[in-house]
């Protein structure tokens, strides 16, 4: 009870904290921040599939992309507003998701990784050579910035922050509702073992293909924020390696939670801006890192965290003569 | 209440299960006795809708199930132990436990009132409870996978070699657990290697030899058989 108030007390803190941030920093750092922000939108998505539902799928940014093209295309060809055309972006991710789900769900493992490999590049390829459409390697330029509401004005970075920042707790509040239901039991109950989830009465192919339905709307609810916030995209912010960093910051952050996709995503979008001076290294250690997460620290940085705290609470009730329950406890507590 | 007619399974083009019909009555223990391959898994894995069925039928309660998703069969009233203790390593006792009602469409207090059953069955478990199933051990994983069955309240239980690779000790308990679910009321098909066990708790046997029933009779008959005991008994 008294942990749950605190944790509570902690979310509000965040989000004051948050919610004053474009008074204190620069614009640089702003920039920075929105970017975290579109970013936890998409990781949350691939979250859902690869640490809840325990899917490594690759076509994350495939989606993320869609989401971009039919936001730039609806918003500059076809005239339409960027507040009609976010839910559309959505929609259009969730629908192609839906399609592509339906052959590549078949597959388990290390072959659907591979399978969503391929239709990520089928999407980014189709945008690359579709030129009328997509305006091919040149991309597509002058995405209009959202009309203004509330006295917003979103050509300014301070002000599309608050949109960012709505948006990113509205997706992961979602995510977190989502877990806590019947659906996200079952997901879960899948990524635990899917073959025994059939033997428990879950109809495994109906849940896997509703969470990546739902996780490819929200890789293009990232997108349609991702195009009009940086006003130009082109097929080559959509590649394989992209693909690789989304799947490093929900993993390296600590997949199957809620919190950890957050810290791995800001880590590593801060992390290269810290590495400047030796930016052509930021594969190699994007790579060294993802090999000591899964070797040494494999529920992330936020297991590393709590496995601090653990021992530090561990400690001090030692000298209280602690029990094993709560041991327990709080071993029971790990996830979700 | 489940009647197996001519049923026969195929895996690709090797066929496994060769015209078997097979019945359990309400209120039976039912065991089916097999060496290693003769097919035992394969049949129950068919009752449940985990595999098809490429001719012959199954009907449960007067209908037939051998075209149902698992899911629906589940729903229907069977409940399925696999072999090899499953459970959701990293969930804990309790929430495996919640996960075996995932289909019921009763109450909260109904289903938490079961779960206290459940601990009364199995103290064990209770001292568990917060504990990640993965964690515990192979016996335990086997009461907790017998547990999570009750919790889906099914009519009729499948359980597939419930001693496999578990201490004598608790093979002895797990087999009493299921002769007093029985008198409890609830149906029970079981399909073992220990013959000699299996055939002291149930009603009635049928000994599975490479796909095809080879004998069936009273339990009791069939541990004096001959055969049987020098086959599967060793004695």
């Amino acid at each position: 009870m008294n942990n749950n108030r605190m944790k509570i007390g902690t979310i509000i803190a965040v989000l004051v904290v948050l919610s004053v941030l474009p008074f204190l920093l620069d614009s640089y750092l702003i920039h920075i921040l929105n970017q975290i922000g579109i970013w936890v939108i998409l990781t949350a998505s691939l979250n859902l599939m690869v640490g809840y539902t325990g899917q490594l799928s690759f076509a994350h940014v495939g989606l993320f992309a869609v989401g971009a093209y039919t936001s730039a295309i609806l918003t500059t060809s076809a005239g339409f507003s960027f507040w009609t055309s976010f839910p559309i972006a959505a929609i259009v991710a969730g629908v192609l998701g839906f399609i592509i789900g339906l052959p590549v769900l078949r597959f388990k493992t290390h072959f659907f990784a591979i399978v969503t490999l391929g239709f990520g590049e089928i999407i980014r390829l189709t945008i690359y050579n579709w030129r009328d459409l997509t305006g091919g390697p040149n991309g597509i330029y002058n995405i209009p910035f959202p009309t203004n509401i509330l006295g917003l004005d979103f050509a300014l970075r301070e002000h599309f922050y608050y949109l960012i920042l709505i948006s990113a707790v509205l997706v992961v509040l979602f995510v977190k509702l989502l877990i806590g239901s019947r659906t996200g039991k079952a997901m879960i109950a899948i990524r635990e073992n899917e073959n025994f989830a059939l033997f428990v009465g879950i109809n495994t192919w109906k849940v896997k293909i509703f969470a990546f339905t739902l996780s490819a709307a929200l890789a293009g609810f990232a997108g349609s924020l991702y195009a009009s916030y940086n006003s130009y995209i082109s097929p080559y912010s959509f590649t394989v390696s992209e693909s690789v960093s989304i799947l490093l910051m929900v993993i390296i952050g600590g997949m199957g939670t809620i919190i950890g996709p957050i810290l791995g995503t800001t880590f590593l979008i801060f992390l290269p801006e810290l590495l400047r001076s030796v930016s052509e290294w930021r594969m190699v250690i994007y790579g060294g890192l993802l090999v000591l997460t899964i070797m040494f620290m494999r529920d992330g940085i936020l297991g590393l965290i709590k496995s601090f705290v653990r021992k530090k609470k561990h400690h001090s009730e030692k000298n209280l003569l602690s029990t094993g329950k709560e041991e327990a406890a709080i071993a029971g507590s790990e996830r979700n | 209440m489940l009647k197996i007619e001519n049923l026969q399974v195929h895996y690709d083009k090797v066929q496994v299960i060769h015209d078997v019909s097979l019945e359990v009555n309400e209120g039976e223990i039912v065991t089916l006795i097999g060496s290693n391959g003769a097919g035992k898994t394969t049949l129950l894995r068919t009752i449940s809708g985990i595999k098809r069925a490429s001719g012959g039928s199954i009907t449960f309660m007067g209908e037939p199930i051998h075209q149902m998703t698992s899911h629906k069969i589940v729903e229907m009233g069977i409940g399925h132990v696999p072999e090899g203790r499953h459970v959701f390593p990293d969930m804990s006792v309790y929430e495996n436990l919640q996960m075996g009602a995932f289909r019921r469409k009763d109450s909260q207090a109904a289903i938490k009132k079961d779960l206290e059953h459940i601990f009364d069955l199995f103290p064990r478990l209770k001292e568990r409870s917060q504990q990640m199933a993965g964690t515990m051990s192979g016996g335990e994983q086997q009461m907790l996978a017998i547990g999570r069955a009750i919790m889906a309240k099914p009519k009729l239980f499948l359980f597939d070699e419930p001693s496999l690779g578990i201490a004598p000790i608790i093979v002895a308990e797990i087999f009493k657990m299921i002769k007093k679910m029985n008198e409890e009321g609830s149906t029970i098909l079981l399909v073992e290697q220990n013959a000699n066990a299996a055939l002291k708790i149930s009603d009635r046997a049928y000994i599975l030899e490479t796909g095809k029933i080879g004998l069936e009779g009273q339990s009791s008959d069939l541990l004096n058989d001959d055969r049987v005991r020098k086959i599967y008994l060793g004695f």
